[in-house]
């Protein structure tokens, strides 16, 4: 507990990445091995992100010096106002008088040079047929709800899909539904077997822009996926493809956690994934949690390549290596058969 | 639940049957190939054992045994004709292979037991994936070894030896090290048994293990890592590494009581004055040459220096660490803290410590009032300390050791049979440790104005002691031969004791 308490001290400049590499990934590897403060640094970030989603407001005039009386430093913000010395009437007529003499003056110059056309009649050419009931009137932000099946499972283009939320409002139905924005709000309800719930997941998972946060879909996907009778290899290749490619490396912590606990983690797209992330993923609670991925999967009595037997080897070895990835694939080494 | 129990029953009874069923059969093949003396010899075998010897013929001599295990005769067959051993090459590159591929049509599994002659003087590589142990006999050239499972034995082999294996353990057995050795697994143990004598530089990296010996090794432990020598500096180099297993360097002969791990042993602790706190003079990386540096005033500190060392400073300190050739250090005010010394030494200090890890040849070693701490020589070594302590650990050459006042104790190298030792202390006690094979003259003399308090003892027997008054003081004389005698070994202590033991000196490690 001690510990805790010394590492949630480091949050909020893990936050502001403040910590230097040694501390920071010292204090990765606790958040990932302790649930309490997993979740510390999970409510710290949503704050930091909802933090920066606020608007500034610009606090008014009365309650700031209401502030700064309270504060005692009334005093000091007197100090710096200028008194406001009122002018005198004569002024303003004369300003008055001279806007209403330069937009009397432009107006009638304008007037004299505009070219003039001639008038003429309006006339109808042709009258196209509008079918009553075939054009449904929707409202401005109204969320359109199909089910799975009644979509084709192919996605052409690349539609532009954003705020994408996972929604699984009751857990023993064997449903899931994704409503995100496209040109409207959508929901999209259906088995998560479904081929079309399947690829539009996948195309959203591969899409960095479109869900967020993308840790808890990705939370979400493992509930959903985890079940051996949803197993779906295509998830399994786009979380592969989350866990190369996507730049937050929260993300793809999350990324190989959610591999490792899918039925299908055992193909050969998210072995390589794997052993890729492994071999350079530039963050080490990465390669820490793709090594502890690797291990499951050889406990779990699956085979691994001679590719991934060297990398495994070469980085059991490899003295600047973290000391706890070095371990693990010592472990994983044991546990194989080649 | 009972349902259960019947079932795994019935399994087990199914395969009980089908083992009893299943039938093994062992073909066995010899050849003869064509190598030239210092040719290469590529073995590569997925299961079975393999053993390489290194014979006086001038081919490669194969004998293997193919064994095959299935279900029926069909299947030994099969497994026989699946399971192929492939010669290529040529008398530079002789290349052996097991080839086991193929579609099955049955059950079978195989292994391939490669026992293979070669001219002392060729090259061995193999690497294999299971076996229960790989072994390398009597091989004078290179030979490199890479397994995942399996056992990996180096008998006898003098050249560069490479073993690497991912779960077994590697054991290296041979009078000494010849060549650069270079011996690491993941999960397994690493073993080197050397003679005690041998000279080589050791690193020894175990994270998960621990590092242990029964040898006189001397260095300094940096995280998982252990760096150092054992007896004379300069050695070729021996790198056992594991991760997770155990390392240990053991003398052939020493008893397993007198194996310490490095990690347990109480540092060394260079004084923190000495510690590298240098703020003028001379500092430098690794010198490729000689060096020559002279300076008024400052520190001088040189992390290695590959060629001879001419290094004087009149107030400063001088940390000095290798030193491929000779070294004369001085210093008119300072301490000295010195690592290997590869050629003969001459270091003297005005005022201050002296520490020197190892000095090969040899040397003198002055101070006017400071500890003298000397870890190993190799050479004729002369100690004078106008005040102070003078320790030598192991001395593999000649001692003479002085001091006006402090204790004086020198271990003589275990391996050494006769050697000439001459200590005197003003004030204190001579503790002077041999091995049990040592022989010498002894002449040791006590002068004391406390008979009852300072005496000499010895472990051996045969020493003969006569008391008398001199100038109002005792003086004890023990004189006599022990293991039928050897050079002369004299001692003298005034108000001290002497004391000649026999007790195996331990590895030493050094701290910061």
């Amino acid at each position: 507990m001690a510990e805790c308490s010394a590492l949630r001290e480091q949050l909020p400049l893990l936050l502001t990445e403040s910590l230097d590499a040694a501390q920071r990934e010292l204090t990765h590897r606790h958040i990932e091995s302790c649930i309490e403060c997993s979740d510390e640094w999970t409510a710290y970030r949503e704050t930091w992100r909802m933090m920066d989603e606020l608007p500034e407001v610009e606090v008014p005039a009365r309650v700031k010096a209401r502030f700064l009386e309270a504060a005692g430093l009334a005093q000091i913000a007197k100090d710096n106002v200028v008194p406001f010395r009122k002018k005198p009437a004569f002024k303003w007529v004369a300003q008055a008088a001279a806007v209403i003499l330069l937009a009397g003056g432009g107006y009638f110059a304008g007037r004299e040079t505009t070219p003039r056309f001639a008038t003429s009649r309006a006339t109808l050419d042709s009258v196209a047929y509008n079918p009553k009931g075939m054009i449904q009137p929707l409202a401005i932000a109204e969320t359109r709800v199909v089910d799975a099946d009644a979509i084709s499972p192919e996605i052409q283009g690349r539609p532009n899909i954003a705020n994408v939320e996972f929604i699984d409002a009751d857990p023993g139905d064997n449903k899931i539904g994704l409503s995100f924005d496209m040109t409207s709000r959508w929901t999209v309800t259906g088995n998560p077997k479904d081929k079309s719930m399947v690829r539009l997941l996948s195309y959203m998972l591969e899409n960095e822009s479109a869900i967020s946060p993308r840790s808890t879909t990705l939370d979400m996907v493992r509930q959903a996926y985890s079940n051996p009778a949803n197993a779906d290899p295509e998830i399994a290749g786009a979380l592969a493809k989350v866990l190369r490619n996507d730049e937050h490396e929260g993300v793809r912590i999350r990324a190989v956690d959610t591999l490792t606990n899918l039925p299908v983690a055992s193909t050969s797209p998210t072995r390589d994934a794997l052993i890729e992330a492994l071999k350079s993923d530039p963050n080490p609670a990465v390669r820490l949690k793709a090594v502890e991925a690797l291990l499951n999967l050889a406990k779990g009595g699956g085979t691994l390549d001679s590719d991934a037997v060297d990398t495994l080897r070469q980085k059991a070895s490899q003295n600047d290596e973290n000391l706890y990835v070095r371990m693990k694939a010592a472990e994983t080494l044991k546990n194989i058969k080649p | 639940m009972k349902t259960r129990a019947l079932l795994a029953v019935l399994i087990l009874a199914a395969s009980a049957a089908a083992q009893a069923r299943s039938v093994g059969r062992t073909f066995r093949i010899e050849e003869r190939f064509e190598l030239n003396k210092d040719g290469t010899v590529i073995l590569d075998n997925v299961i079975g054992d393999i053993e390489v010897t290194g014979t006086d013929d001038v081919a490669v001599s194969v004998d293997v045994l193919k064994t095959v295990v299935a279900t029926d005769e069909e299947g030994i067959e099969e497994g026989r004709f699946l399971t192929e051993l492939v010669v290529g090459g040529d008398a530079a590159n002789r290349v052996l292979r097991t080839l086991m591929g193929g579609p099955r049509n049955k059950q079978w599994s195989s292994s391939v037991y490669w026992r293979v002659k070669v001219p002392r003087k060729a090259h061995v590589r193999i690497s294999s994936t299971s076996s229960n142990h790989i072994k390398v006999t009597g091989i004078r050239g290179n030979a490199y070894v890479k397994n995942f499972n399996g056992t990996i034995v180096f008998e006898n082999d003098s050249g560069l030896v490479t073993g690497d294996s991912v779960n077994g353990s590697i054991v290296f057995t041979a009078p000494a090290i010849l060549a650069e050795t270079r011996l690491t697994s993941v999960n397994g143990h690493v073993t080197v048994r050397v003679n005690q004598d041998a000279d080589l530089r050791w690193i020894a990296e175990t994270i998960g293990g621990d590092i242990r010996t029964n040898l006189p090794v001397r260095g300094m432990l940096a995280g998982p890592s252990f760096r150092g020598s054992v007896n004379a500096p300069g050695g070729p180099l021996l790198m056992t590494a594991t991760l997770t297993g155990n390392v240990h360097l053991l003398g052939n002969g020493l008893g397993s009581d007198l194996i310490r791990s490095v990690r347990s042993i109480e540092k060394i602790l260079i004084p923190p004055e000495q510690i590298n706190q240098a703020v003028g003079g001379i500092r430098r990386g690794v010198v490729n040459g000689s060096v020559t540096y002279n300076t008024q005033s400052g520190d001088v500190v040189i992390t290695e220096v590959r060629g001879r060392a001419l290094l004087s400073t009149n107030a400063g300190r001088v940390e000095l660490g290798s030193v491929f050739g000779d070294a004369n250090v001085k210093s008119s005010g300072g301490s000295l803290q010195l690592g290997e010394i590869l050629g003969s030494l001459k270091a003297s200090t005005n005022a201050g410590d002296v520490f020197v890890e190892a000095a090969r040849r040899g040397g003198v070693i002055e101070t006017t009032g400071g500890t003298i701490r000397l870890l190993y020589t190799g050479g004729p070594t002369r100690l004078v300390s106008g005040g102070g302590d003078i320790v030598v650990r192991q001395a593999a050459g000649p001692v003479e050791a002085e001091t006006h006042s402090g204790d004086i104790t020198i271990g003589v190298d275990r391996s050494s049979r006769r050697q000439k030792i001459d200590a005197s202390t003003d004030k204190g006690n001579v503790v002077i440790n041999i091995g049990p094979q040592f022989g010498a003259d002894f002449d040791l003399t006590v002068i004391t104005s406390d008979p009852a308090a300072h005496t000499i003892q010895a472990d051996f027997p045969g020493l003969s002691i006569s008391r008398d008054e001199v100038d109002g003081k005792t003086r004890i004389r023990a004189t006599g031969r022990i293991n039928g005698g050897g050079d002369r070994v004299t001692a003298q202590a005034t108000d001290g004791s002497i004391r000649v033991m026999s007790t195996p000196v331990g590895p030493t490690v050094l701290g910061r």
